[in-house]
């Protein structure tokens, strides 16, 4: 049984965690959150669940599959520098979620594309869209969503 | 044929080709050809025959599928429409039956799942872990607690910071 009193030094009680789930190893538990949905919902939801399960729910691994699978094609394609993004696959998802991205269109010219919205939606539209569609679908009445300005090519 | 042994010493004849969707075992096999008795460590006998039943469904419906392709052949009958027919059909009935199959106790459940797991049985992977996923899918994570019947170990601080970190997907 998992054991009910929690201190920050309990590490070795989790590892004698027993519930029914958690006696699948993380690689299926991981595989099963993967197949929820297309959309992190009941993976955030698995996270609040337990310290063991929360380790789980906020695996890279499982917050890659949520994230396209040609992120970094379009991340190439985006005014914003890589470096600059979290390292973590869920804080860049949430990252991504709250934040515009504008993309580099026919032009190199990275100062026609950083004056704000109305020209960002000129320049590669069809790809802009795309993302908000992508991350937007899961995050509907999510009243945080912002539509951020660039500031010298970085999101700001 | 070839002798499975469950954990609990429970001995299982199989047909080679039923054996072989356990990619764990086809590599023993590959390696050494004369292998008639495989011992399996962490499967009793009451899951591996579950296992055994649906690797010999699936083994069965191939072969049907292959018979069914190579007679078409033979007769030399030109349209193509009856072997697409009968795989859909038969695709649909296989489907039918995955979902009746999966339909048991979650305890049940989970040692399936480390059984495909461990065998590396990869449609029964799939179709477990979906199952799996399929019953986490829209509860609440009260309702996940109840339904696994999982111990909430956060303090009443740390959850609400968890729930305040994505206040969307718990609304």
């Amino acid at each position: 049984m998992k054991a009910t009193s929690i201190s920050n030094d309990n590490n070795s009680n989790k590892t004698e965690l027993q519930d029914d789930i958690s006696r699948l190893p993380r690689d299926c538990l991981m595989t099963v959150l993967k197949l929820t949905s297309p959309t992190p919902k009941d993976a955030c939801r698995f996270a609040a669940v337990c310290t063991t399960l929360q380790s789980v729910a906020d695996s890279d691994d499982v917050w890659e599959s949520f994230l396209p699978v040609d992120l970094s094609s379009i991340l190439c394609r985006a005014e914003i520098y890589v470096r600059d993004l979290p390292v973590s696959k869920k804080k860049l998802y949430l990252h991504l979620c709250h934040n515009w991205i504008s993309f580099y269109g026919g032009t190199k010219e990275r100062q026609r594309h950083t004056r704000g919205f109305s020209q960002l939606l000129n320049v590669s539209m069809t790809v802009q869209v795309a993302m908000y569609v992508h991350f937007t679908l899961w995050i509907s009445g999510n009243k945080n969503l912002r539509l951020e300005k660039m500031d010298g090519g970085r999101l700001s | 044929m070839i002798t499975l042994t469950s954990s609990d010493g429970v001995q299982f004849d199989v047909r080679e080709a039923v054996a072989k969707e356990s990619q764990i075992i086809r590599d023993m096999i590959q390696d050494d050809c004369v292998i008639t008795n495989i011992p399996l460590a962490n499967v009793n006998h009451k899951i591996l025959s579950i296992v055994l039943e649906y690797c010999q469904m699936h083994v069965d419906k191939t072969e049907m599928e292959v018979n069914a392709s190579k007679h078409q052949t033979t007769t030399g009958e030109g349209s193509s429409s009856v072997p697409v027919a009968l795989k859909v059909s038969s695709n649909k009935n296989l489907n039918d039956w995955d979902k009746e199959f999966i339909n048991v106790d979650l305890d049940t459940l989970y040692d399936l799942i480390l059984a495909a797991n461990y065998l590396n049985i990869s449609g029964l992977l799939n179709l477990t872990t979906q199952a799996a996923a399929d019953i986490i899918k829209g509860k609440t994570t009260e309702e996940i607690r109840a339904t696994f019947n999982i111990k909430n170990d956060f303090t009443p601080e740390e959850e609400a910071a968890i729930r305040k970190e994505n206040p969307w997907a718990f609304e």
